[in-house]
């Protein structure tokens, strides 16, 4: 066969090798924040059970929990844009941490079943949250490696991809924070 | 937690008189046993003065002869020492696992089942041969708990085609319940590549038949171990920053290779030992200390699983 033939078959297999790999890095992102997305849906779907039950006992704390309805309010709007909601759940992650850990104070809130089983489901969302959030910031540095390095960064000028930004890991999540001292007074 | 003062203690008091008994049957062994190979080698030469002219010749008839005396000392050996080594851990090391926490039941011929050992899914390979002794179960914290020694081993042929038996996999397993509910599986196996050839190493690690390789955002775990999961999300749930460093510190405590899976709820963790962990040393005292304290550390460090990975935890909806 002809070289320049086969040189031009090479050329084009190897393109079409790395735009494959972009699109996978891409819908990858795509695919996680999905996940992110139905997450925090189910956090959406708890808070007011949760305001329901503590609002009653909790009279210092109503200004808190009138911002955490607000915030639920806000991100249930559609169209929202996708950093302005990573902002909407750190905050309100930071919100339901505090009320939790004020639940400590009020003792009949603290022998309520229906709190304990409340308090549980919350966690466990924060920490699949947080696990998604781990995956998504993962899958978010992979993609922005592949638009930014040698020889996929070409192709993805191209391709016009441009960096995306990854969630900003609260320093308290780290840790897990008061969560796990308020189980351990118990 | 139990501290190895106090068993010092629960020794002296409980143990060694019992002990003394057993150390007496030992040394009856031990001398039947040196008998038994000063007769065998008397026996041998006899032999072998008798078939002086045929075995001179025969290099093949006396390599039988020599193999075949000591493979009748062997099965005698074999003999004498297992029923002394059942002995042994009907009177010690019971004792020892009663001492670590006396709800704990202790078994000494049963084992991890080979369907929880493929459940695992830690050793994927074809298994030829699965054997398992001293068996440990019960309940710590209301966690439900259990391990045991297990060897599983494959049959090979070198180039000549002689078989011979490799090991897949040698030590404890211990399986308890984990403190999240999750439907998938997660595997974290123990990773040489990584320390030494880093970030491409995840090129070659990519392709396992136990999933899609997950990068972990903490370092030192990275370096420490390979992760596989068929769920990302799922994967750093189970593996919160709290878990990872907990089984880091875990590894550094017990110094041996570690496997963990997460399947079905459920944890599994193999730990990496040589040979036989609880076999009375037939040639050795066993009134020793040494030996003892080394048994308790290793059924503590086993049963303190649960305290040192918290899967006593129980802050999300897992009852």
């Amino acid at each position: 066969m002809n070289p320049f033939l086969i040189s031009i078959i090479i050329i084009f297999a190897v393109i079409a090798l790395l735009y494959n790999f972009l699109i996978s890095k891409k819908n990858q992102v795509k695919n996680i924040y999905a996940s992110v997305d139905t997450l925090l849906k189910k956090r959406f779907d708890l808070i007011p059970s949760l305001v329901a039950t503590v609002q009653e006992a909790m009279k210092h704390e109503k200004s808190t929990l009138e911002e955490i309805t607000a915030l639920r309010s806000q991100a249930m709007k559609n169209g929202i844009s996708s950093d302005k909601m990573a902002g909407i759940d750190s905050k309100l992650s930071s919100l339901l941490g505090s009320i939790m850990v004020a639940v400590e104070d009020y003792p009949e809130l603290k022998a309520n079943d229906n709190t304990l089983n409340l308090q549980h489901s919350l966690n466990e969302i924060e920490e699949q949250l947080s696990a998604a959030r781990r995956a998504y910031n993962q899958v978010v540095t992979d993609y922005n490696n592949a638009i930014e390095m040698f020889p996929t960064n070409i192709l993805a000028g191209y391709m016009k991809f441009s960096r995306k930004q990854v969630f900003q890991v609260n320093k308290n999540e780290k840790k897990n924070p008061n969560i796990k001292e308020l189980f351990s007074k118990r | 937690m139990k501290k190895l003062s106090e068993l010092q203690n629960y020794f002296y008091e409980k143990i060694y008189p019992d002990l003394k008994y057993l150390e007496e049957k030992r040394l009856k062994i031990y001398a039947y046993l040196k008998k038994v190979a000063i007769i065998l080698f008397i026996i041998l030469i006899i032999i072998l003065f008798f078939l002086k002219n045929y075995v001179f010749n025969s290099i093949e008839l006396l390599a039988l002869i020599v193999i075949g005396i000591f493979g009748i000392f062997l099965f005698i050996y074999k003999i004498e020492v297992s029923g002394f080594s059942s002995i042994y851990k009907d009177q010690l090391i019971e004792k020892i696992v009663l001492f670590v926490d006396d709800k704990l039941i202790y078994e000494k011929d049963n084992h991890i089942s080979e369907y929880e050992y493929i459940k695992s899914s830690l050793f994927p390979q074809r298994i030829d041969r699965f054997s398992g002794d001293d068996f440990v179960s019960g309940k710590i914290d209301e966690v439900e708990i259990k391990f045991s020694e297990i060897h599983s081993e494959i049959k090979k042929k070198t180039n000549k085609g002689k078989t011979y038996w490799h090991t897949i996999f040698s030590g404890l397993m211990f399986v308890a319940d984990f403190n999240k509910n999750f439907n998938g599986k997660t595997v974290v196996l123990p990773d040489n590549n990584e320390k030494i050839f880093g970030s491409i190493s995840h090129f070659f690690q990519s392709f396992s038949s136990h999933g899609e390789l997950v990068k972990m955002d903490n370092t030192e775990f990275e370096n420490e171990f390979t992760i596989y999961s068929d769920d990302q999300i799922e994967a750093r749930y189970i593996l919160s920053h709290s878990l990872m460093n907990s089984i880091l510190e875990y590894k550094k405590l017990v110094g041996k290779n570690l496997y963990i899976s997460f399947i079905n709820s459920k944890i599994y963790i193999a730990i990496s030992y040589k040979g036989e962990l609880f076999e009375p040393k037939i040639y050795k005292k066993i009134t020793d200390f040494k030996e003892i304290s080394y048994y308790f550390k290793v059924i503590s460090m086993t049963v303190d699983i649960v305290k040192y990975l918290n899967l006593d935890r129980r802050i999300w909806s897992k009852k």
